[in-house]
């Protein structure tokens, strides 16, 4: 692990909107208390589908975040990442970033899923389709607004579209970036926006929980889509320190893997090869690792896949594997940056927080999942598991700075 | 410092390196690449055309080298298989149920099914990434893959982007920025560190993004190269300020609006048409304002290219 | 078998071969799809997806891992469509 602080890179602000809380301090107590995003949806019609459970982000209002934007210019994916990018440097002197040179990198897994949509709707019902909506249909406008509502011009701006492990993937791309001197600052995160087709997607695939998301639990049924953005900034350690920024965590170290085996079918060798990996990058010991946060769509095979990779790489007794999933659903390429901040937020506030809904863990399974209750742990390191159809699995560990 | 030591392409022109550097300059008669293989998916998948683009384009290039878990994937998009995300929205509205949409066609759904899909064909169990950017989403994508080799994540990184001409995009692309010819395809890249045993092409010598003009972007990618604008022997891009013999040595691929190859095609014409030992620098405009750029130099004497 | 029940497992057949990608004389009454085909599971949901277009009934979608050979199929359906076992 490259050891002098020109090297090291440090988290010096988040910003949240997820289903259980916008803002650190609104999502630390949503995670704390074991809070539900879940509920029927409004984003679309639900009618005729199995189910209508998702886990949106209610009352959001990009005005309140927003300064430079118009929220009505933007898709809710671009919303959600810009606000929270907001949030993110809402202790840092803007004129600072702008002054350097800087990296702006945010995963999704559907773009303006939402843009989509209302595009196809139209051209159904023998509508114009809409030309502020047909511009936003190119991905990369998640990253440029997120650059636009800061006000950064020198700066490399684009998405990451590797499905549900994109966060974790953008925070790595960051890492680098500030490693090898290729940026002096880096805005990372993902976000996604719940969608009808995705929603229609994960159904046809059975892959859909009716009532609540169940990770390692013998009766889990499937996921819960949902929506949102984390958003982190990163610097070096050198540069934290020179302008007095408060740190809330480093970020060790990543690893990518692909498992080039199945597109919807996950790889227990593909997956710990990539925790692995990671933990080299890091620099750490398994023993070290205070808790894991799981993928944890709470689909059977994910779950159980997860499980023996994790015993592979940490032996019979691994630390507790969270699934934050059973709170915040399935925000897709949020999902590894919404649980990067929590993994943040669990080294600076001391806690675990739990996997809800847990009823009886599934033998095939056999973790600590810190069942329905947030545990108070004083952890020096975490794990943030990201991994996506196709088999991109991408992990991302955190310390506690000054561990 | 990371070379280039292989690409491919696949357009209207036809399939690989031969067919796209004889057609560079003319307007073929059909703007959609001719002979795509159905290639079938794995997993049972039925793959979006973007995906069979994607896989074409790299069939001329891959070699041992490029698979393995030291092999890398970089692959462009705008926003991957638009039709194919479109196609489910519609199944979703008018099929009897709103989940009944075409189960095979899911993953192509997904933005990064291409990039997944050619690593399991191929065997490429490295960094697998899929990138969104625009016209410039190969010219991030080079820069992403160079970071990955100065990192040590990989030795040798497939690099490039394609995009899908459908009725889809067309629709929706005809709204966003007016009726214009759009075209297809990718090409792809073979990024390495220097110093390897493979002949090399040229050298990346600097890779650039803003969110600004190209004039800035430009600015920016020569002193990174520590170079003067009369070094640079072609430009391919929206940038003025170097003389007109210049910017023009250069033929244009003449495929239309081809989305986020249109970056993978320039390098692969600076490639294929560069002058040995001289300096092409390429840029993405695009309408969001972003401008991405690569600052490549040929090697002295290119070879044969594979 | 009545000519209503042979000409369901005729289609159910046609649906799987198309499902699966398979010439028809792969795939008799007692062929495994899993272990004698190498049949993935998006080709399983596929058929499940084709059965409730074509007889018109809703398969709860935890059954896809019950289609494991043609008669198996056939129960699955008939239990959704309400057939007679006859």
């Amino acid at each position: 692990m490259p050891a002098d602080d020109a090297r090291r890179v440090v988290v010096t602000g988040m910003g949240v909107v997820s289903s259980i809380g916008v803002g650190s301090a609104d999502f630390t107590a949503g995670l704390r208390a074991g809070r539900s995003g879940a509920g029927p949806a409004t984003a679309f019609d639900a009618t005729g589908f199995p189910s209508d459970v998702v886990c949106e982000v209610a009352d959001f209002t990009p005005s309140r975040w927003l300064r430079a934007l118009d929220p009505a210019d933007l898709g809710r994916a671009a919303q959600f990442a810009a606000a929270a990018a907001r949030m993110a440097v809402a202790d840092t002197d803007l004129a600072v970033l702008r002054d350097r040179r800087g990296l702006v990198s945010i995963g999704t897994t559907n773009g303006e899923s939402q843009d989509v949509d209302a595009l196809t709707t139209a051209e159904v019902r023998g509508r114009p389709l809409d030309p502020v909506a047909a511009r936003r249909v190119s991905s990369r406008g998640i990253a440029t607004s997120v650059a636009t509502e800061l006000g950064l011009s020198d700066v490399d701006a684009y998405v990451i579209g590797t499905a549900c492990s994109a966060g974790n993937y953008a925070i790595g791309d960051g890492v680098d970036a500030l490693r090898h001197g290729h940026a002096e600052y880096a805005v990372v995160g993902g976000a996604d926006a719940i969608s009808r087709k995705t929603f229609a997607a994960f159904h046809r695939l059975g892959l859909i929980a009716k009532d609540a998301c169940r990770p390692f639990d013998r009766g889990r049924k499937g996921i819960l889509t949902g929506e949102g953005a984390g958003v982190l900034l990163l610097e070096t350690l050198a540069s934290a320190r020179a302008r007095g920024a408060r740190i809330h965590a480093e970020v060790l170290g990543y690893g990518l893997t692909c498992d080039a085996d199945h597109p919807v079918s996950p790889s227990r060798s593909g997956i710990a090869r990539c925790m692995r990996s990671a933990l080299d990058d890091a620099g750490v010991k398994p023993e070290e690792v205070g808790f894991v946060s799981a993928h944890g769509t709470g689909t059977k095979l994910n779950d159980r896949t997860e499980c023996e990779a994790l015993r592979d790489v940490y032996g019979d007794a691994p630390p507790p594997l969270v699934g934050l999933k059973s709170m915040l659903g399935h925000a897709m390429g949020a999902a590894s940056a919404i649980a990067a901040i929590a993994c943040c937020l669990a080294l600076t506030e001391g806690f675990i927080p739990p996997t809800i809904n847990h009823r009886e863990t599934d033998p095939a399974c056999e973790v600590d999942c810190v069942p329905n209750r947030a545990r108070v742990a004083e952890l020096d390191v975490v794990q943030n598991n990201g991994f996506a159809f196709g088999g991109d699995n991408a992990v991302v560990l955190f310390g506690r700075y000054g561990r | 410092m990371t070379v280039i030591t292989g690409w491919s392409a696949v357009s209207a022109h036809g399939r690989g390196r031969a067919a796209f550097l004889a057609g560079l300059g003319s307007t073929p008669a059909d703007p959609l690449v001719p002979d795509v293989p159905a290639t079938p998916g794995q997993g049972g998948v039925r793959l979006d055309r973007a995906s069979l683009l994607a896989l074409a384009a790299l069939e001329e290039l891959v070699a041992d080298v490029d698979t393995g878990d030291r092999a890398g994937l970089v692959l462009g998009t705008t926003s991957g298989s638009l039709h194919t995300e479109m196609e489910h929205m519609r199944s979703s509205l008018t099929e009897k149920r709103p989940h009944h949409l075409d189960p095979k066609t899911i993953p192509s759904g997904t933005m990064n099914c291409a990039a997944a899909q050619c690593a399991m064909r191929y065997g490429v169990t490295g960094p697998n990434t899929t990138l969104a950017g625009g016209t410039g989403a190969a010219l991030h994508a080079l820069g992403y893959a160079a970071r990955l080799l100065v990192a040590d994540r990989a030795d040798t990184v497939l690099v490039g982007a394609v995009e899908e001409s459908t009725p889809s995009r067309t629709a929706v692309e005809h709204a966003a920025h007016g009726v214009r010819p759009l075209g297809e395809g990718g090409a792809v890249v073979r990024l390495e560190r220097a110093g390897g045993p493979r002949p090399v092409l040229a050298e990346v010598l600097a890779t650039h993004g803003v969110l600004g003009p190209p004039e800035t972007c430009a600015t920016a990618l020569l002193r990174r190269a520590g170079l003067d604008r009369s070094d640079v022997w072609a430009v391919l891009g929206p940038v003025e300020g170097f003389p007109d013999a210049v910017t023009r040595r250069l033929p244009e691929p003449g495929l239309g609006d081809t989305g986020a190859a249109s970056g993978a095609f320039a390098l692969a014409t600076a490639l294929g048409r560069g002058e040995p030992g001289e300096h092409v620098l390429v840029l993405a405009h695009d309408a969001d304002g972003t401008t991405a750029g690569a600052l490549l130099r040929l090697a002295d004497s290119t070879g044969e290219a594979q | 078998m009545s000519t209503t029940i042979t000409g369901r497992r005729a289609r159910i057949k046609e649906l799987a071969v198309a499902a699966f990608e398979v010439d028809a004389d792969e795939l008799t009454e007692r062929t495994r799809f899993v272990d004698d085909l190498g049949v993935d599971s998006l080709s399983a949901i596929d058929l499940l997806a084709a059965l409730e277009k074509e007889f018109d009934v809703e398969i709860d979608q935890e059954d896809v891992v019950r289609l494991v050979t043609l008669d198996a199929v056939y129960e699955v359906v008939a239990e959704a469509a309400g057939w007679d076992r006859d």
